[in-house]
């Protein structure tokens, strides 16, 4: 008997180490997987975060239960400025939470494959965000709920160690609702109902201390909110104050339920977890007959990695051209406009807007657009989110910055910023705004606010020189060319959220003498294909570059339209000879195809005519802006 | 400058605690240069005259960072000293001295250390007068954003103390589809207990509290442009006078004001509080009436209105409006009113600019002789006007002059008398261009103004961080006692539909 047992325990130790290693690796796996896949994601996720190292700004998250969470949160949330780190930070989160799971609840080693359930959770709500990232309006998402986790694991693991004698047990349950409520909102509620399924189980708790418990956690559970809603909080509906500190998945009247669902899963696999307390520890040692039931426990640990792992990658938000708008984002902000180049030729599938606006930007700024503008793949593909995504909240603000538009660029970040809290980009860019508009002491202002931040701290201070020094400003590599788009003269006007329309319309619109300024005049009139439009700023265009090489694209709008209409005599302008073939092959091909789907056609014309004008203006049309 | 979290906030919350307690027992340096200026200071304190019941003023240092600051406060035989990294004087030292420096001054020495020398600047005074001033301000705290909101709050301040609260917000009503704005609580008479405020869209209605009752109004009606927008209240009688508007907003391109907002319409209503029933008593479609104001007698109503005519029927009122934007000009009107009879006369006009630039926000001094209103180039949301200026007229000689003693280079706009009409508080972006913060003022009866100073905070950076603007800065008595939940309460029910009549009853 003494040597069968000992063999068992022996299993059992075996079967433990396996687990644990199997946990380790998938563990070290998916922590890998997420700087490596997602660096831009991350990145992103920290511009859009901002916290404070001010009592203001902790006052401000702690108007609402769970504001400590979000504080935490945003501050975790900063170290992704190096994905690597904050991935660090959030695996050591992760760790503490496996291992608090794993005491509290007394999950034993040769099942801490199951301690990996929350954590594939958890980062399930990271990568499963998409287009939520630039929406989600809880601070610090990605660290929120692993802490509310860690919390509410705590204070069970508390609980269980509270002696019952003289009701401590009961009052513990009370004010750790009432703590943890204030400090995690719906964590805190979360903690008290695994408090009371736990205190069934318990071994030290008689049946009937257990029913005064349950009873205690649920009238602490519904009470507690309600009465600081009543004596506290004056900033949460009433409608809301059970579910602070999670995520709001709901844009205008849209609501995705689907999000929700890893946190209804966290929730269930605490609840089912405390329930179980106690009964995933070996009974007896005498060990199970059968060969499957010996490998069983192994087994289960596999299945359990395997089926996480199956999860976890079928959920992945995977599409190319949301990661390719958050790559070419980045560079944009490094201002490395060769490399957004090189990112924009990559996509194979039709692009957004976005992209489509930035590989724009970046030509322009290279000088390049009128020469290789349609050498690249064009469209409007929705963004593949389960809501409307508008361009104003994913680049729009940068695309106003970047053209000139500073007027427009501050308001979004404004909006924004009121809209979904404010954003180390948003300070960022409207510091970049109040600069070149000559408003030094608003800019002084979110600059100040921007040295309260860790890594933006020293971009704050490389900006203060220019302050009160427009000539500066205007000599300064990232904010020269911006000047040279300042609008010449005002106008009031709305961009209905359009920011591309908007933009293009105020360029042909309102005429300035500034030759890029006057060059993206003339790129916005091929853009809108109004003939008229066209003329009347090609030839400012062309007078202010007499006797210099005219860019491909506008000898070919120009061509064209002089083909056209016959009302601009383009016979003694100096077209390239290609440009006259290129159109009489054009038009030769379309004549033989004639009668062909506009589809067709492009199929058949794309591979000679896609890069030029001609096949711009006939072919692409009715392209969706947002 | 900066307090920075290094352990937890109970750590920070421990050592700032320490930090002052140990500021204020911190002596004034033996070893010392001296600077020969006075020391920039944020918020500007120096000169400026305070009453005598107003909380400790607070300051740092404007730009420079220092080590430590150490200020000596003194009158007469009377002294304490307070240091730091801020300026941040004790409440009980502050109105002990106070008290002694009344219809008197307070010297202040200040002491910067940078890196480890002191310097010792040139003292300042801050004048203390004798005039009280109402207790509590009562504002709405709002990002200035253009046409996106999210939370509200309408909050009312101690001004004997920082104690701040929050009277109405509206994240306690609004949802994420349903958002609700707040806005334009006013007052009879500084009265907390008779007050009014509006809430939009979601939820929307007119709150009044009056003496005691609760209601919420439904004032759309097809008798009415609008509902009830810019309140006045009747200095006695249970009757409110509010213009009627259809505003909208429209955006600059290249113009650093970068917002305009404008009326494409607006009348004027009377509004009996106690019957709930309202008539018009402007409807021209060629006048835009706003702003109305009632002088402290109740016998005249003070208004602003621009001429507006449309010249091109093809396009739509408000195209026209935003095209012809810099053409609208707001003159100062007042009409009679008989109080017995509830009936108002016809309006006469009582001031123009000659060189056609645009005057709104007319307020009378509670002793009737000083009109103060804001001036800008056109238009009539002067909030976002940076040129806007406040002047004051002698409603005895018809005198207009700008108050170069309140007036910066930035926007002045929205501007309370306080009861005693000794003091002026007044909205200025004179810190950041960007973002409103109330000045108080004193004026004498010779409508000579001092020198403004601040909102004090405890912390003096507080504005600096802080995202949002205050708007409509009110006077009160005392502080409003409905909570916000209770507001919520009376919000989330239906209103009482007001009736339309052609004139007002007067039987109360």
């Amino acid at each position: 008997m003494f040597h069968k047992t000992h063999r068992y325990m022996k299993h059992i130790n075996r079967t433990a180490c396996l687990s644990l290693l199997l946990t380790v690796l998938a563990f070290v796996s998916a922590v890998v997987a997420l700087p490596l896949l997602e660096a831009d994601m991350l990145w992103k996720a920290q511009e859009l975060n901002l916290h404070l190292d001010t009592a203001l700004f902790f006052r401000q998250q702690m108007v609402v239960a769970g504001g400590m969470l979000t504080w935490l949160g945003t501050w975790l949330t900063e170290f992704f400025y190096r994905p690597w780190l904050g991935t660090a930070w959030l695996a050591a989160c992760w760790v503490a939470l496996m291992v608090l799971t794993a005491r509290a609840l007394r999950v034993p080693l040769r099942m801490s494959a199951l301690l990996l359930v929350p954590v594939a959770l958890l980062l399930l709500t990271v990568v499963d965000m998409g287009y939520w990232l630039y929406y989600l309006k809880l601070r610090g998402h990605i660290f929120v709920a692993t802490l509310g986790c860690i919390a509410a694991v705590g204070a069970v693991w508390l609980y269980r160690v509270v002696p019952l004698r003289w009701g401590l047990r009961h009052a513990y349950m009370v004010a750790a609702t009432l703590v943890l409520y204030m400090l995690c909102g719906f964590y805190g509620l979360l903690a008290t109902a695994m408090m009371a399924v736990v205190s069934w189980r318990l071994q030290s708790t008689p049946r009937r201390q257990a029913a005064v418990a349950t009873l205690t956690a649920v009238v602490t559970v519904v009470a507690v909110p309600l009465l600081l809603y009543r004596l506290c909080y004056h900033e949460t509906n009433i409608v809301n104050i059970y579910w602070t500190a999670l995520p709001l998945y709901r844009i205008a009247a849209e609501e995705t339920r689907l999000y929700y669902l890893p946190y209804c899963l966290l929730a269930a696999y605490y609840l089912v977890m405390a329930a179980a307390y106690g009964r995933l520890l070996p009974a007896a040692a005498v060990p199970p007959s059968g060969r499957l039931r010996r490998l069983w426990p192994v087994g289960s640990q596999v299945l359990t990695v395997a089926a996480l792992g199956v999860a976890l990658s079928q959920c992945w938000y995977r599409d190319a051209n949301y990661h390719t708008e958050l790559r070419m984002q980045r560079l944009m902000e490094q201002e490395d406009w060769q490399g957004l180049l090189a990112v924009a030729a990559q996509p194979k599938d039709e692009p957004t807007r976005a992209i489509v606006m930035m590989r724009n930007l970046a030509l322009f700024r290279l000088g390049r657009q009128g020469d290789e503008q349609y050498h690249y793949l064009t469209g409007a593909k929705d963004s593949n989110a389960p809501f409307m995504v508008h361009m104003t909240q994913v680049i729009g603000r940068s695309i106003y910055y970047n053209y000139g538009m500073v007027n427009y660029c501050y308001r979004w970040c404004l909006e924004d910023g009121v809209e979904y809290g404010w954003r180390a980009e948003y300070l960022k860019y409207m510091t970049r705004c109040a600069l070149v508009n000559g408003e030094w002491r608003v800019a002084r202002k979110y600059l100040r606010l921007l040295q309260h931040t860790r890594y933006h701290r020293q971009w704050a201070e490389r900006q203060l020189p220019l302050l009160g020094h427009s000539e500066r400003v205007a000599q300064d590599k990232g904010y020269g060319p911006v000047t040279h788009m300042l609008p010449p003269d005002d106008r009031l006007s709305s961009d209905e959220a359009l920011v591309e329309r908007f933009l293009m319309y105020q360029f042909v619109l309102v005429k300035g003498d500034d030759p890029l300024y006057r060059e993206q005049s003339l790129l916005a009139a091929m853009w809108t294909k109004d003939i008229a439009t066209f003329w009347g700023c090609f030839f400012p265009y062309a007078q202010q570059h007499i006797g210099q090489r005219m860019p491909i694209h506008y000898q070919e709008a120009a061509y064209l339209y002089g083909q056209l209409e016959n009302k601009v005599d383009i016979s003694g302008m100096p077209f390239d000879d290609g440009v006259r073939q290129t159109y009489a092959a054009f038009m030769a091909t379309a004549r033989q195809y004639a009668g062909s789907s506009e589809e067709r056609l492009r199929q058949i014309m794309y591979p000679q005519f896609g890069h030029t004008f001609y096949y711009e203006y006939f072919l692409i049309r009715n392209q969706k802006l947002y | 400058m900066k307090t920075r979290y290094r352990l937890s906030t109970f750590v920070m919350a421990a050592a700032a605690l320490c930090g002052v307690v140990a500021g204020c027992q911190s002596g004034v340096p033996e070893t010392y240069s001296e600077s020969g200026r006075q020391a920039d200071l944020y918020p500007d304190v120096a000169g400026v005259t305070v009453p005598v019941n107003i909380a400790p003023l607070t300051f740092q240092m404007d730009t420079t960072e220092v080590e430590q600051m150490v200020a000596r406060f003194s009158c007469g035989d009377k002294s304490f000293t307070c240091g730091g990294e801020k300026i941040q004087p004790d409440a009980d030292d502050w109105r002990r001295l106070a008290q002694a420096a009344r219809g008197d001054s307070i010297t202040v020495d200040l002491y910067t250390r940078q890196e480890g020398q002191w310097q010792h600047h040139e003292p300042f005074r801050i004048y203390v007068s004798a005039d009280s001033i109402d207790p509590w301000l009562s504002y709405r705290l709002i990002s200035p954003s253009y046409v996106t909101y999210e939370d509200l709050t309408l909050n009312q301040r101690c001004l004997e103390s920082y104690d701040e609260r929050v009277m109405v917000d509206n994240m306690l009503c609004g949802t994420e589809e349903n958002g609700q704005c707040v806005n334009c609580h006013n007052y009879q008479q500084q009265n907390p207990g008779r007050m009014q405020f509006h809430a939009r869209q979601y939820h929307g209605g007119t709150v009044t509290v009056y003496d005691g009752r609760i209601r919420k109004i439904n004032m759309a009606n097809d008798s009415l442009l609008s509902a009830g927008v810019y309140p006045a209240w009747h200095p006695t009688l249970p009757l409110i006078v509010y213009s009627t508007n259809k505003t909208a907003q429209t955006f600059h391109t290249k113009d650093l004001n970068k917002i305009e907002v404008y009326d494409a319409a607006s009348d004027m209503i009377a509004y009996d509080v106690e019957r709930n029933e309202a008539t018009n008593i402007e409807a021209d479609p060629d006048e835009m009436e706003c702003y109305p104001f009632w002088a402290p007698d109740g016998r005249t109503l003070y208004y602003c209105s621009a001429h507006f005519v449309v010249q091109d029927t093809s396009v739509v009122r408000d195209m026209e409006v935003i095209r012809r934007a810099k053409e609208v000009r707001y003159l100062l009107y007042r009409k009679s009113f008989d109080p017995d009879t509830w009936t108002f006369g016809p309006r006469q006009l009582v001031f123009e600019h000659p060189d056609s630039m645009s005057a709104t926000l007319p307020r009378v001094s509670p002793d009737g002789r000083w009109l103060m209103f804001t001036l800008g180039r056109y238009g009539v949301f002067h909030i976002w006007h940076h040129e806007a200026d406040l002047y004051l007229m002698d409603l005895a000689t018809g005198d207009v002059r700008p108050m170069t003693e309140l007036n910066s280079g930035d926007t002045e706009s929205y501007h309370t008398w306080s009861s005693n009409g000794r003091w002026v508080v007044f909205s200025s972006r004179r810190d950041d261009s960007g973002y409103t913060r109330p000045f108080i003022a004193h004026v004498d009866a010779n409508g000579h103004a001092t020198k403004p100073f601040e909102l004090p905070q405890r912390d003096p950076d507080h504005n600096r961080q802080l995202m949002k603007s205050y708007n409509i800065p009110e006077f009160m008595r005392g502080p409003v006692e409905v909570s916000p939940q209770q507001f919520a309460d009376v919000l989330k029910g239906e209103g009482e539909k007001v009736k339309y009549v052609g004139r007002l009853n007067i039987k109360h």
